[in-house]
């Protein structure tokens, strides 16, 4: 596709709903360290429905607190600022992107769980390797494949056209998408969450989740998000695949410092039994984030 | 067109190198960065997303990226700021002191101006069990809160989570609580060791983000500095204890360094006749008695065991030791000096000269009988017969007979005597007989025997 192509796909863009303001107002808290816990209990109690699944999540086993939690405020100083930033974030931004749905051959459920999976795994890993901000590492994860997104919805016959090429060879999906549209689902997406005012470094990992070597700030974050997608691939969502599996990116799997088997190369086994048993018990969490938002609306 | 918008763009660039120069002169505030974002938008505005890969596309990346960047150092400076202020105290004070209370102590001192602290504890948590640190003495009220937090688990959640969390106070409404219980794990390289709980006078709606990264920020610094502290007393006591062993052995252990001087001695010595302070830096070669045995101990062949050498005491008598020597070798090959433990033999030696002396003297007495019986005995019947040979002898007027009969008679009794003399004898003393061969010199065999 050539330039003019390029700015079309931008120009469209603009005509993707913004998110809602509540998702805005996190965004700007999560660079903010002096919110204190009724701000931002306050923030999410203004939302009846977000309230609830919060609650729900909070209470559920995969966080596994003691004593239930009853109300927003006691939610944000227990499960910390940082996880109750980002919930609220993500569990924003699915439901706003429930609301588009994808075109025909889009298998929608596939993306969540391998959206999902990408960010259990992202917060997973972002404490195994001492990543400072877990829930930075969650809703990038979440959010590191919205280009796809966007080329389902806007491009519904390039889509096809990618999905047609992918499916007969082994090739890497995201070239396909270069050049078929001339930019991959990682720039689509950066552009969008650039769009939608969200933190830089969202923006920056999600551009380099194929390409961490590429990354400039972001560097630790495109490298963990990076090394999830390749994880949560491994677990179930195998239509979502990206068609071809790419290794285990070793400049990402040095950035993190993460474990060698003791024959050089990635121990992959060590993190993957460990990431089994995480998904297993973010099971509870998974339903609340996915289902719930529905049956409230 | 492009004129212009590189003009601007140069402009911008220009006012971007200011602020950048703030940055690094570390005048450092929300408003620089504020500035930065400004000039960001504008430039992307100027653009309206036309980041095609001309150079403008570039410049703008760029811009965004140093933006970017300088937006995360202040805000990393900043927090850093914030906690190395309230830290630097406790920092400070913490290098004053290794005892654990006074830590504690310290931490709460520190604490109590951020957050209104009504009762606290600092507990150590070992084998699934939880015992108190600090302070000495706590409310009834507080030890129930304690003991109420851990039977809920909430405790081992907070040790888990290895974060701060805040709950109500237990007799606190849900919704508006004015007070409440702060529970902050104490962490060292990622295990949970113990906990501090207080009760705060503080609602937990007020409490903000950077709260609880300062009071995580304080509890690691304190958790340290305890750890330390028990690292410290438990190798100071190792220490003791082992060199109250080394010291006290009943053995003389005496390392040397490579070049043979004495770099340790224990008290032992002083039963050599020595002092340990007159020893210490001396060439050890001093000490031995017998050259030839000198190389043994400044270089071992590998261990030695059981070698005999001779030391000389500090009287200059000598003694006998039986000596293990290892040598102390640098991990890359080469020796830095012996380890020689040495057991005083003299008294063992006498020992074993004293039990020839008795078997020799049980032979003696067993000699003496055999003499007493043996020859005592027919010595009587031949003096008697002799005696009265000698009597008819003097009735027959056989005065060449007679004269014959009384030297037999006088080597008689010198026999009887000589016998007598064996019988007190109390030493195995000898003289020379011929020689090489010796005899048993019975002339001082005159002293009381105590052998029969
Ligand atoms: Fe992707
Ligand atoms: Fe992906």
């Amino acid at each position: 596709m050539d330039k003019s192509k390029l700015k079309d796909i931008t120009r469209n863009f603009r005509d993707l709903p913004t998110l809602p303001g509540i998702a805005l107002q996190i965004s700007d808290m999560m660079n903010n360290p002096n919110v204190s816990a009724s701000d931002l209990a306050k923030l999410i109690s203004a939302d009846q429905s977000l309230t609830m699944r919060i609650l729900k999540v909070a209470n559920s086993a995969y966080y596994g607190f003691p004593r239930k939690i009853g109300t927003i405020t006691l939610a944000v100083v227990v499960l910390g600022f940082d996880a109750l930033k980002s919930l609220t974030l993500s569990m924003t931004i699915l439901d706003h992107l429930k609301k588009w749905g994808g075109a025909d051959g889009f298998d929608f459920n596939e993306f969540w769980r391998h959206s999902i999976y990408t960010a259990i795994i992202a917060r997973f890993l972002s404490r195994q390797t001492g990543y400072k901000v877990a829930g930075e590492a969650f809703v990038t994860g979440l959010i590191h494949d919205v280009g796809k997104l966007v080329i389902s919805q806007k491009f519904p016959e390039q889509f096809a056209e990618i999905l047609e090429t992918a499916s007969g060879n082994g090739r890497k999906v995201y070239e396909i998408e270069n050049e078929i549209l001339g930019a991959d689902h990682a720039e689509l997406g950066s552009w969008l969450v650039d769009n939608w005012n969200l933190p830089g470094y969202m923006s920056e990992a999600v551009a380099y989740h194929h390409h961490p070597e590429k990354a400039a700030i972001e560097i630790k974050l495109s490298a963990l998000v990076n090394t999830a997608n390749r994880f949560a691939l491994d677990f179930g969502a195998e239509k979502w695949a990206e068609t071809y599996k790419d290794d285990f990116n070793p400049y990402a799997w040095n950035v993190l410092k993460m474990r060698n088997s003791t024959n050089g190369g990635p121990d992959e086994k060590y993190y993957r039994s460990m990431i089994e048993h995480e998904l297993e018990k973010a099971d509870s969490f998974v339903q609340v984030l996915n289902t719930e938002g529905e049956a409230v609306r | 067109m492009m004129d212009i918008l590189n003009d601007r763009l140069e402009r911008l660039k220009a006012g971007f190198a200011g602020l950048i120069n703030d940055l690094n002169s570390q005048d450092v505030n929300r408003d620089t960065i504020d500035k930065l974002k400004d000039i960001w938008k504008k430039t992307r505005e100027l653009y309206k997303g036309d980041t095609s890969d001309s150079l403008a596309g570039n410049e703008i990346k760029e811009l965004k990226e140093r933006t970017a960047r300088a937006e995360r150092a202040y805000n990393e400076t900043r927090e850093t700021l914030n906690e190395l202020l309230s830290a630097q105290k406790l920092a400070a004070a913490f290098r004053a002191t290794y005892d654990a209370a006074s830590l504690c102590g310290l931490f709460i001192d520190t604490i109590t101006p951020m957050i209104p602290i009504e009762e606290i504890g600092i507990y150590q948590v070992e084998n699934a069990h939880f015992k108190k640190l600090y302070p000495a003495e706590t409310s009834q009220k507080f030890e129930e809160l304690v003991n109420l937090n851990w039977d809920e688990g909430l405790i081992h959640w907070v040790l888990n989570e290895a974060r701060p969390i805040i709950v109500n106070a237990p007799d606190q409404p849900v919704i508006e609580a004015e007070k409440g219980c702060l529970i902050i794990p104490l962490i060292i390289a990622g295990e949970s060791f113990g906990f501090i709980l207080a009760l705060v006078d503080r609602p937990p709606k007020d409490f903000k983000d950077t709260d609880f990264e300062i009071i995580f920020f304080l509890a690691s610094q304190t958790a340290l500095a305890l750890e330390i502290a028990r690292l410290l007393q438990s190798l100071t006591e190792t220490r003791d204890f082992l060199a109250s062993i080394l010291e006290n052995a009943h053995d003389l252990i005496i390392v040397c360094s490579g070049e043979g001087e004495i770099i340790f001695i224990n008290r032992a010595i002083e039963n050599y006749g020595y002092e340990q302070e007159q020893l210490l830096g001396q060439p050890v070669i001093n000490l031995i008695a017998d050259e030839e045995t000198a190389e043994d101990l400044l270089n071992p062949p590998e261990k030695v065991k059981h070698k005999n050498i001779d030391l000389k005491g500090g009287g200059k008598e000598i003694f006998h030791t039986s000596a293990t020597i290892s040598r102390l070798e640098k991990p890359e090959g080469g020796i830095v000096g012996t380890l020689a433990v040495l057991k005083d033999i003299s008294k063992q030696k006498r020992l074993e000269s004293q039990l020839i002396e008795v078997e020799r003297r049980a032979a003696i007495a067993q000699t003496v009988i055999t003499i007493n019986h043996e020859i005592n005995n027919p010595l009587a019947i031949v003096m008697g017969h002799l005696y009265l040979v000698k009597n008819r002898a003097v009735e027959a007027g056989l005065d060449d007979i007679v004269e014959k009969l009384e030297a037999m008679d006088k080597n008689c009794r010198r026999i009887k005597k000589i016998a007598h003399k064996l019988q007190n004898l109390t030493k195995s003393d000898t003289t020379d007989y011929l020689e090489g061969i010796k005899m048993l010199d019975i002339k001082s065999g005159d002293k009381s025997i105590e052998i029969l």
